[in-house]
């Protein structure tokens, strides 16, 4: 694989990802669409290399106006790429059976040019195997609104790991809203609630 | 239920329904990428294929298919889905990557009912999910192997 130059800042930052669906698949993801639950943006995890036991995938944030213009042709893969945000490219080489759980990553200091993508490269349906999943989170960000429970993924994610046993009590997850779609205030007035009520409860829960 | 055993049963069995009751026995000839000079992984599914780490981002990567192999009905379905495929990459470096990893070549396999069974075939691209039983071995049975390339390195257009 390539030699790469890293900022030391190894980041954690998978702990909240949504994974929406894959843009490019073909035996195996190529392209994925994630999103942070905990401040909606939009990560691709773009695969761009290879070694004996492992994967290498580019990170970045893009905004929802830019995937939507990816998906529907108005500008190529190149043009996405180049509309990272803040221009920060981070990575991560996941081993064989590793997944994105709590993955940590490094911000890349510059991008080797074997990984930059060709000119002229545009969406294709064939190979995208979740368009309306796609599609709908990318509308539904502009709406402010989720089809998908995001208190339920809070819940699994940054809310789980403060319970000892990982296991969120009934009474908890009985207070999320349940009807779809949920609001962004939903969301967030939702998660005050949950962490006010864990701290309110330490004796009745058991916490780290 | 099958008449034999299947491949890799230790590897299915993690998945539920693997592979889906509907599946069926299938004879006729049908086609594979493969290397020029056939090599073991190019009749090994992906899943066990250890040169290439297989790319997973969750749990839901995993899956039963993995484990069998792609197949279509025609070389022309063959070669179109792999032009497709090969468009579709992002970078140079990754469409080399693809082609060392697939192979240039697409090789015919004539399937007795007694080799494994099939998914459903799909109308648009001819592709299927085979997944062998014990003691089969494509590798040693393709046939009529035909290159992808041109001699000026593009893909052909028809086969």
């Amino acid at each position: 694989m390539e030699k790469l130059r890293v900022k030391y800042n190894p980041v954690t930052f998978a702990s909240n990802l949504v994974r929406i669906g894959d843009i490019v698949n073909s035996e195996g993801p190529l392209l994925s669409l994630f999103q942070d639950v905990s401040n909606d943006r939009f990560y691709l995890f773009d695969w761009v290399d290879s070694g004996a036991n492992s994967n290498r995938w580019l990170i970045f944030s893009v905004s929802a106006q830019s995937i939507d213009d990816f998906v529907h042709k108005k500008i190529t893969y190149a043009n996405l790429f180049s509309q990272a945000i803040n221009h920060k490219y981070f990575y991560a080489d996941l081993l064989n059976n590793q997944t994105v759980s709590n993955l940590i990553v490094n911000e890349l200091v510059e991008l080797p040019s074997k990984y930059f993508p060709d000119e002229g490269n545009f969406f294709s349906k064939e190979t995208c195997p979740n368009y309306s999943k796609i599609v709908n989170a990318i509308s539904n960000d502009r709406l402010g609104v989720y089809q998908i429970n995001p208190m339920k993924y809070l819940l699994n994610t940054n809310l789980r790991s403060k319970f000892e046993d990982r296991n969120i009590p009934d009474e908890l997850i009985k207070t999320s809203p349940s009807s779809s779609p949920y609001s962004r205030e939903d969301k967030v007035k939702w998660r005050h609630h949950a962490l006010r009520e864990i701290s309110k409860r330490k004796t009745q829960f058991t916490l780290k | 239920m099958w008449r034999k055993k299947l491949k890799y049963e230790e590897y299915l069995k993690q998945f539920p329904n693997c592979p889906p009751a509907y599946y069926l026995e299938i004879e006729g000839l049908f086609f594979r990428w493969v290397h020029s000079s056939i090599l073991p992984e190019d009749f090994t599914p992906l899943g066990l294929v250890s040169e290439t780490p297989q790319r997973i981002l969750d749990d839901s990567d995993k899956s039963c298919m993995s484990y069998g192999l792609s197949l279509f009905n025609s070389p022309a379905n063959a070669l179109y889905r792999y032009k497709k495929l090969i468009k579709n990459m992002r970078g140079k470096f990754q469409r080399e990557k693809f082609k060392q990893e697939k192979g240039n070549t697409i090789a015919s396999v004539a399937i007795q009912n007694d080799e494994g069974v099939a998914g459903d075939m799909s109308q648009e691209t001819g592709h299927f999910t085979f997944h062998e039983y014990e003691g089969t071995n494509f590798a040693i049975k393709c046939q009529n192997l035909t290159g992808i390339f041109t001699e000026h390195g593009e893909i052909k257009s028809e086969i």
